[in-house]
């Protein structure tokens, strides 16, 4: 069961935003890995784990390059599944029904088992 | 606020694919249209929706904290038990939101009517905080737009000081389904924004996500540990998902944090009316099993506590349904909320998406459709200030 209602509760408000002159536009919008990157079903499909690093300080992120980056193939990246169209429901499920962790590793001492997310996913678009 | 017809940019699709966006065209139908865009007023910015977006932004706030509190609400939104204390302890914590986009009816006259928060997972983030903007540097310059235009967008920058401010440094995980080209180009712009604040990054699928037994925890593929993860992959999903049972027990911490997940539920419109009655930013809503419900008459839109993208979302004047989209949603039950049709400009029907980033209302993103109802194939245009 639930816990009573803390005293806090209802009492948050916005973080208060630090005095300054009043911004409506950008001053400067510059990316940094986009576009030098290939970004789509494609890329993220042979690189699910990218992994960037912070430039040294001092370091115009304009001039940097995504060099900075790694990357490794993998064969769990992408989803894109087309799952049942029929209506379901998010929480009418007890975890029997949950599908199965896929695959297992062993590094070593412990074990880790990956595929616990995303099987719900297929077939919804996930951004609103 | 108008719409204004105006050429389009030649080499738009050139500068698109160059900064990375693809999803542009949606099934050979434009997302991106530069060919009209939408002009306010400044005064209809900042009093029309800046203002009511920081109100509507506290409002929630003062709401998720009565529902969280309160188990009545929660079962109310449908939130499963299971993961209440997840809920409860990220808000007891603060656990910090990075974003969130409030849909708005506002057609330049009355007040903006909020029509639902996206509060989880909202997508449209890099066009608006970055196509966008391209177009009007490149518009003013071309002479398309008065050069005097301006844009209320400033959302790029709030994401970079809010990943300084949320992560402090911390190494950052971006993870969803990156097998959507849409959502795979907003976790690489988020991702992007985070490393312009100084921030190391892994970005990796969502089911590449693994689960250490030893210890108990969330690792990627190199079996290090998620501490801080960034997830387009809304959490309702996530507590159905066979993993869901292992969140509470695992020391990450999430962006969008799980108490927004009782905010990106549609429950919260008629507890928001129930809470702030006759507040000029809402319109009157209800629980669909609530005999209230028929103080909105025989006109109203009905919408399921879960969706997205206006799936399963009906629109009903004078007992009819005027129009209604398809979709997998509804299961958990439906809200109905006073129809307030949105402006009608030449036969297209805007919705204002009002960003906040880090709770400061900071920019803004128009959808439009021929449909009253915004779906997944609403087109995305421009606006400027004049």
């Amino acid at each position: 069961m639930a816990d009573k209602p803390s005293k806090e509760f209802g009492k948050r408000r916005p973080v208060q935003p630090t005095p300054r002159a009043p911004a409506k536009r950008s001053g400067h919008v510059a990316l940094l890995v986009m576009g030098t990157l290939a970004v789509g079903t494609t890329a993220y499909t042979l690189m699910p784990r990218q992994t960037c690093e912070p430039s040294p300080p001092g370091t115009d992120p304009a001039v940097q390059t995504s060099t900075a980056c790694s990357s490794r193939s993998s064969s769990s990246g992408g989803s894109g599944g087309s799952g049942s169209s029929s209506r379901s429901s998010f929480f009418s499920s007890d975890s029997s029904s949950h599908s199965s962790s896929g695959t297992s590793s062993d590094s070593g001492h412990s074990s880790v088992s990956r595929g616990g997310f995303g099987s719900f996913g297929h077939g919804f678009s996930g951004g609103g | 606020m108008r719409r204004i017809t105006c050429l389009e940019r030649a080499d738009w699709r050139e500068t698109a694919a160059q900064c990375g966006f693809v999803f542009h065209t949606n099934g050979g139908e434009r997302y991106w249209d530069e060919r009209a865009y939408y002009a306010f007023t400044l005064d209809e910015i900042e009093r029309g929706i800046e203002t009511p977006t920081g109100e509507i932004d506290a409002m929630c706030l003062e709401l998720a904290g009565r529902v969280i509190g309160d188990e009545r609400h929660l079962q109310r939104l449908k939130v499963p038990q299971a993961f209440w204390d997840l809920i409860r302890a990220s808000w007891q914590r603060d656990d910090r939101s990075l974003y969130g986009r409030l849909d708005l009816k506002f057609d330049g006259h009355g007040p903006a009517k909020l029509l639902e928060y996206n509060a989880d997972t909202p997508t449209s983030i890099f066009e608006a905080a970055v196509f966008q903007w391209t177009w009007l540097e490149q518009a003013i310059e071309r002479r398309i737009i008065p050069v005097r235009a301006d844009q209320f967008n400033s959302i790029h920058e709030r994401l970079i000081e809010a990943w300084k401010e949320i992560a402090a440094g911390r190494h950052v995980h971006l993870t969803g389904t990156t097998g959507n080209e849409e959502d795979a180009g907003t976790l690489a712009y988020l991702e992007d924004t985070a490393r312009q604040a100084g921030l190391s990054t892994t970005l990796l699928d969502i089911e590449a996500i693994g689960w250490r037994d030893e210890a108990g925890g969330f690792v990627d593929l190199d079996n290090s540990d998620i501490a801080l993860a960034f997830k387009l992959y809304p959490w309702e999903w996530m507590f159905h998902d066979a993993f869901g049972a292992k969140l509470d027990g695992a020391p990450t911490r999430w962006i969008e944090p799980p108490w927004k997940a009782v905010l990106s539920n549609k429950g919260i419109l008629p507890l928001l009316w129930e809470m702030f009655p006759n507040h000029p930013n809402l319109l009157p809503a209800f629980f669909e099993d609530d005999p209230r419900v028929a103080e909105l008459g025989s006109s109203y839109v009905r919408k399921p506590l879960l969706s997205r993208e206006g799936a399963n979302v009906t629109l009903v004047s004078g007992g009819m349904p005027l129009d209604e989209h398809a979709g997998p949603y509804g299961a958990e039950g439906f809200v109905r909320q006073a129809l307030s049709p949105l402006p009608n400009f030449s036969g297209f029907y805007p919705v204002i998406g009002s960003w906040l980033v880090n709770h400061e209302p900071c920019g803004l993103s128009i959808r439009e459709d021929e449909s009253a109802i915004t779906g997944n194939g609403s087109r995305f245009l421009p606006h400027a200030i004049l």
